[in-house]
């Protein structure tokens, strides 16, 4: 192309058969389409593209010697690119647009807004001020002269009932006079408004009522009422207030009446009152009930066994060391319902407190018990109290037979059943604590016939107590483990009669096989550690070993169900037995195979070789010993005893353990003492031999199933390993590969709002810093015209100045030439 | 009484006046001077220099002597400290008027008089270590406190006015070894339980002892040939005492270290000491011979205990050849009636092959030996715990050896204590960790599915920890402690069941626990839901008695079988 940029647009121009003549060719071809919607499109299409040949820069590609990047609308573009020159072209766009609103605003400014002369001719600037008077009242006359209008459908007749009644638009009463002046109107106020609902509702009242309507109904209704409900309840409220400040005086007045005298005496007579006692006693009585039908002598028992069952079955939990979900309060009522039955079954024995001091002769026998269970409230005199403490309660045992002391017990725990007053439960707690004392304090007295069979009787109340009164119990308990424990460290490690019956008492009234238990475990501690420091006790007196062996006795009692391991009995044994056998020293050469000790000393409690022993009658159980003759005898012949109870309770600790593969060795050292006890005393302890075959029997079993451990049996341990993590489905676009679907979409969303934020932002600033811009240039413009508006008028001024000088001047020569 | 008359006659004006005295003092020779009378010679000595006076006051502890041993009266009391006083303050003012050394230009008669007094000077130091060394009443114990102080001060005296020139530097070192061999020797206290004494002389004499360098350093000057006599002259109980005192006296830190510097330290006496005094070394060997020589002396076992447990941390590091303590040391480790002793020696030796390149032959069989029943029943089972610890620490240990270890452990196990239990889990637990070829002592599948006979191959006899076969061995013992009665051993041993995941256990966690603190443990637990009870029902607690065997057969469930009350 060739030519001016004018002469190339021309030609442009004609070309496309935009302008002026076209050749005949594509006139031909363009006559046959007739100009319609697509062909218009179709010219301003081509227009644009004319006018993007001409502005050649917009489209070409800056190329430069080396790439430079810009940002340019939040993105790296290569400078002179393609998107580089788009983004251009909307920034200048988006420049051309603001200016354009600015325009638009700078141009409404100040002319928006304020009040609207709605006057007939207000803003009517051709008329003066008499014509709009005139035309006003001309208006004024017009609407009240014409009552009624043309289009009235009321009847004909004169009855003016719908005084005032105009139909309207516009809030202008609609009438034909004045549809000329409604136009005339229209055409002079520059804005109008009509409320279409209310034209609408007027002009036809019968109408179907649209959604919105009914709802503004509901509302206004509603509204109506809730004022309503508002205003009474205000109402109430203050009615109420107004009684309550009367109130004092109400009061005040009816102190003040006087209140007819009652008879200071009843005048009921006795009968009278014999029957209203009748009467109020009969609301206690039991009403009758069916009974429940008596359970057969099977399913008696099948109940128990089921019973026993589910213990057995809770207490194996709690060996292998499982929490058992806590149900026991159904088996507490359980045991609860028999102690009470238990204890009427006692009542029977014929047991009564001497009530000599009261005004009512007490019959012995049956009479009185059912007085004491159908109304146990009359009952509850301060005959037998409840002791608060040990010393109260032996105070009040002193008075009465030691034979009666367990039923005396179980009086005062019928009596003060915690469900019959309140407060009795405090008082039954104190009592389980003094009750397990004065147990502890029965064993501790001197020894008498009947203290045994009197511990037995209390023990059995406190096992039926201990469910009820777990926790005390357990308390108390836990006070006598510390008094044991100080005994066992200061008192040279031996312990009073009391401790050995505790020990007895804790393995009857508890479960002993538990993996863990909060009195069994500690008090474990307690018994070993009192056989621990007995065994290596440089002065150890028989009177220790005596109490070891009761304590290991024990010990392994606890574990008859749980056979766990006790490794301070295994030595305790065979030590003590070194302790009494004659010449232990022959052992030294073989005492590798002891448990106990490498180094085998003799000490003066070893009985002496030629001591011989009397032969005792020896039950099938065993020898029996008491808990009194551990304490005072010291002779070769109780030692016997002793070494007697030792390999009893060796036997037994072998029998107990009998599946423990380390048995073997301890077998194996027991055998040795064994042995050796043979050579001294093979007439006067027959039971030995048998035991030696015994325990070499098992040994040899267990040798041969003994097979070296297989302990780790458990799946291979991984090695762990680091290696990175792969995604499979890569893409350096996406941002986040979270498979959560929720998760993602609000990620997305909030990374989206903070774009927006942020273009917001942008946005604004970027049009305040325009409007700022543009202010500044419309100041200077504004200066500029004003300086040169001065320059000019000084100008002109000096100008005239100049030519009326010059005028001047030009007189004056004329003058002077007149002259 | 020659040089007596003889300083009489030549300081005749006095002379009379001395022999009156003399006369007086002769008739009461029974009794004893008053306190008055005391304080009235001892002024005279000082004022008028009546040096016979000394010889008065003198005689008077040979009456007190008795009296002190046996009576309790109050005035004895106050009359011998009194004595003691006034002849302190004596010789006192005869030191310091330099009237006790002898100098070369002085005239014979005041050398005689000097050598008369010095012999007068020596004899109530004599007297005064005697009346240390005995064993007085209870009552006259502060006699003997006043004589310490006494004679300290006498040290500090002399240093100052009894040597040869101004300049000279001076210890009086005869009068301290004197007094330290009286105070080795008293009889004031009684050996205690942890081999140490507790004579009240002793502990007061510590007081300057452990503050004072001079006093430590010349404490051992010389020290070991008195021992050396001691030794072969004493009977073995005075042994013993000897060896408590210099126990008590030694046992705590000296104020010697390895980067001390000596003329810091304060000193008893007022000069500086010779410097001799400031040789590391030469304290060194003194040191050592004479700890050489007191531990040769035959001790009681309580006192080997006491010296082995402060042997590696306050006595090795003073010594100049800590190795030759190495014969003291093998002699204790071969103790064998009594277990601690080598547990403690342990320690000691440990120390010696750690710093001193010590070569100890067939060290770990000894170790091996140590393993026995008692062992974790003793207190210092954590002491050795710690070190067997550390021997067997090595990876490069021969897997024969460390096996040996853990089965014998695993053997006592069988027998011990819970808080032995306690320990050796977790001994076990890393030994095995470290040494992953034991492992097949817990887990040996060969064997135990061949149907082959198998028999224990562990041989508990063999003394040498490479020849016991405990590595073809299981450890049987172990899984018996899961049915350990303590919940916690037992769930302590399950962890040989499961897989070794852990690195290893921190060893002092387990140490040093008892059946106290475990008790104590308990203790602390709080009350959750109802304990839970016995079902099972017993017809009665204790067994009947044989009365009522007879008519009654059935006896059936008796709790406590085999005991009555």
């Amino acid at each position: 192309m060739a030519g001016s940029q004018l002469k190339q647009l021309k030609e442009a121009l004609r070309s496309k058969g935009l302008v002026g003549q076209t050749n005949v060719k594509k006139k031909s071809k363009t006559s046959k389409r007739t100009p319609s919607e697509t062909r218009r499109n179709d010219k301003e299409q081509v227009i644009n593209d004319i006018r993007g040949q001409f502005n050649q820069f917009d489209q070409k590609l800056n190329r430069m010697k080396r790439d430079v990047t810009v940002i340019q609308g939040g993105k790296f573009v290569k400078f002179g690119s393609q998107q580089h020159n788009d983004a251009t072209r909307t920034k200048s766009n988006v420049q051309k647009n603001m200016k354009m609103q600015y325009d638009l605003e700078k141009g409404k400014h100040g002319k928006t807004g304020g009040v609207l002369d709605r006057r007939f001719g207000e803003a009517n600037k051709h008329l003066t001020a008499e014509e709009k008077m005139l035309e006003r009242f001309t208006r004024e006359r017009q609407s009240q002269s014409k009552k009624r209008g043309l289009y009235s459908l009321e009847s004909d007749d004169e009855n003016d009932d719908d005084d005032g009644f105009t139909l309207t638009h516009g809030g202008k009463a609609l009438s034909l006079d004045v549809e000329d002046d409604v136009i005339e109107d229209n055409s002079l106020s520059t804005t109008k408004y009509i409320d279409e609902d209310q034209v609408e509702d007027d002009d036809q009242p019968q109408r179907k009522k649209s959604k919105k309507e009914v709802m503004k109904e509901i509302m206004a209704k509603s509204k109506f009422y809730k004022q309503q409900r508002q205003q009474e309840f205000q109402k109430t409220q203050d009615n109420i207030e107004d009684l309550d400040e009367e109130f004092g005086d109400i009061m005040q007045e009816m102190a003040n009446i006087e209140q007819p005298k009652r008879p200071q005496f009843s005048t009921k007579t006795d009968e009278e009152k014999e029957y209203d006692t009748k009467v109020r006693e009969l609301t206690y009585d039991r009403r009758s009930v069916p009974a429940d039908r008596t359970k057969t002598e099977e399913e008696v028992k099948t109940e128990h066994q089921e019973k026993m069952k589910k213990l057995e079955a809770d207490r194996l939990k709690r060996m292998s060391g499982m929490e058992i979900e806590d149900d026991r309060n159904a088996v507490g009522d359980d045991l609860d319902d028999e102690f009470w039955a238990g204890s009427d079954d006692n009542e029977e024995d014929g047991f009564a407190i001497k009530e000599s001091e009261g005004e009512e002769e007490v019959s012995e026998g049956e009479g009185e018990e059912e007085q004491i269970l159908g109304r146990p409230k009359r009952t509850i005199q301060p005959q037998i109290i409840i002791p608060g403490s040990h010393e109260e309660f032996l105070k009040s045992l002193a008075t009465i037979d030691s034979n009666r002391h367990p039923a005396y017990v179980n009086k005062i725990i019928e009596i003060y059943r915690p469900n019959l007053a309140a407060g009795n439960k405090d008082k039954m707690n104190v009592f389980v604590g003094v009750l397990f004392e004065h147990i502890l304090y029965l064993a501790n007295q001197d020894k008498d016939a009947s203290t045994q069979t009197l511990i037995e009787k209390l023990t059995v109340i406190i096992k039926k107590l201990a469910q009820l009164y777990n926790e005390v119990l357990v308390e108390n308990i836990r006070l006598e483990i510390n008094n044991i424990q100080d005994r066992i460290l200061n008192n040279d490690g031996l312990l009073l009669k009391r401790d050995y019956v505790f020990f007895i008492i804790i393995g009857y009234l508890f479960s002993t096989s538990d993996h863990y238990h909060l009195i069994v475990t500690p008090v474990l501690i307690l018994m070993t550690e009192s056989i621990t420091t007995l065994i290596y006790k440089k002065d150890a007196s028989l009177q220790h070993i005596n109490q070891g062996i009761f304590i290991a006795d024990m010990l392994l009692n606890y574990q008859r169900f749980s056979k766990r391991y006790i490794p301070e009995v295994v030595n305790f044994v065979e030590k003590a037995l070194l302790l009494l056998i004659p010449e232990p020293r022959l052992l030294q050469s073989s005492s590798t195979q002891l448990v106990s000790t490498y180094n085998v000393i003799s000490t003066d409690l070893n009985l002496s070789k030629t001591f011989k022993p009397t032969v005792e009658q020896i039950g099938e159980d065993g020898i029996v010993l008491s808990i009194d003759e551990l304490f005072n005898n010291s002779g070769d012949q109780f030692k016997f005893k002793v070494i007697i109870k030792l390999i009893q309770i060796m036997d037994k600790s072998i029998s107990l353990w009998k599946d423990k593969s380390n048995l073997i060795e301890i077998t194996q050292s027991n055998n040795l003492i064994l042995k050796h006890l043979l050579k001294y005393y093979s007439s006067q302890l027959r039971q030995i031999p048998s035991l030696i075959t015994k325990f070499t029997k098992l040994s040899n079993i267990l040798t041969k199933e003994r097979r070296p451990l297989t302990l780790q049996h458990h799946r291979a341990i991984p090695i762990a390993t680091y290696a990175p993590k792969f995604e499979e489905n890569f893409n350096p676009d996406k941002k986040s590969y979270d498979s959560n679907i929720e998760r993602q979409e609000v990620g997305k969303m909030k990374s989206q709002l903070k774009k927006e934020r942020k273009a917001a932002i942008k946005d604004i600033r970027q049009e305040s810093r325009f409007v700022a811009n543009e202010q500044i240039e419309e100041k200077k413009q504004m200066y500029d015209k004003y300086h040169k508006k001065m320059a000019h008028i000084v100008n002109t001024i000096a100008t005239t100045e100049g030519a009326e000088k010059n005028e001047y001047e030009r007189e004056k020569k004329l003058r002077k030439s007149k002259k | 009484m020659a040089v007596v008359k003889r300083k009489a006659d030549s300081k005749s004006p006095k002379g009379k006046k001395v022999t009156k005295r003399q006369d007086t003092s002769k008739e009461s020779n029974d009794k004893l001077l008053t306190i008055d009378s005391i304080q009235k010679y001892g002024n005279e000595v000082i004022d008028s220099s009546k040096y016979n006076n000394l010889v008065i006051l003198l005689e008077q502890y040979q009456f007190l002597n008795d009296k002190l041993v046996n009576s309790k009266d109050v005035e004895i009391e106050k009359l011998g400290r009194q004595l003691s006083l006034t002849l302190f303050k004596s010789f006192q003012h005869l030191l310091k008027n330099d009237k006790l050394i002898l100098k070369k230009h002085f005239e014979d008669n005041s050398k005689l008089i000097i050598k008369w007094l010095l012999n007068k000077y020596d004899s109530f130091k004599d007297i005064i270590f005697n009346l240390i060394e005995i064993k007085l009443s209870s009552h006259f114990q502060s006699i003997q406190l006043d004589l310490l102080e006494i004679s300290l001060n006498l040290i500090k005296l002399e240093s100052k006015y009894l040597k040869s020139s101004s300049n000279d530097l001076y210890f009086p070192i005869t009068t301290y070894s004197k007094l330290i061999n009286s105070l080795l020797l008293t009889q004031s206290g009684e050996i205690l339980t942890d081999g140490s004494n507790n004579s009240f002389i002793v502990l007061e004499f510590l007081k300057f002892f452990t503050t004072n360098w001079d006093l430590q350093f010349y404490f051992f000057n010389n020290l070991s040939e008195t021992l050396q006599e001691w030794k072969s002259s004493k009977d073995t109980n005075e042994l013993r005492l000897v060896f408590s005192n210099f126990f008590t006296i030694i046992r705590n830190p000296l104020l010697y270290t390895n980067d001390f510097t000596p003329e810091d330290l304060s000193t008893w006496i007022e000069s500086k000491l010779p410097s001799i005094a400031y040789k590391p070394s030469t304290f060194k060997s003194q040191y050592q011979k004479s700890i050489l020589l007191i531990l040769s002396y035959p001790l009681l076992t309580s006192q080997y205990k006491s010296i082995l447990l402060i042997l590696h941390k306050r006595i090795i590091p003073n010594m100049a050849q800590p190795q030759n303590i190495m014969d003291f040391l093998t002699d204790c480790y071969n103790i064998n009636d009594d277990l601690i002793i080598p547990i403690l020696t342990l320690n000691s030796l440990y120390e010696l092959i750690k710093k001193y390149n010590l070569e100890y032959p067939e060290f770990y069989t000894k170790l091996y030996s140590l393993l026995t029943p008692e062992l974790l029943y003793t207190h210092y089972r954590s002491r050795f715990f710690r070190l067997c610890d550390l021997f067997l620490s090595s990876t490069h240990l021969s897997a024969n050896l460390v096996a040996s270890f853990i089965k014998k452990l695993a053997r006592l196990s069988m027998a011990s204590t819970a808080s032995g239990n306690v320990i050796v889990i977790p001994f076990t637990y890393n030994l095995l960790k470290r040494h992953p070829t034991c492992m097949i002592m817990l887990h040996n599948t060969e064997v135990a599915n061949s149907d082959k006979e198998y028999k224990d191959p562990f041989n508990n006899n063999e003394k040498d920890p490479l020849k016991t076969n405990a590595i073809e061995s299981s450890l049987w013992e172990l899984e018996v402690l899961m049915s350990h009665y303590h919940p916690n051993i037992a769930t302590l041993a399950k962890i040989f069941g499961e897989p070794f995941r852990k690195h290893s256990y921190n060893l002092e966690d387990f140490l040093d626990w008892s059946y106290i603190s475990l008790l104590d443990n308990e203790k602390t637990r709080r009350y959750k839901t109802t304990v839970a009870l016995e079902f099972e029902e017993f017809s009665n607690l204790f067994e009947i008695g044989k009365q009522d065997d007879s008519s009654n057969d059935e006896i059936t469930n008796v709790y406590a079988k085999g005991w009555t009350l």
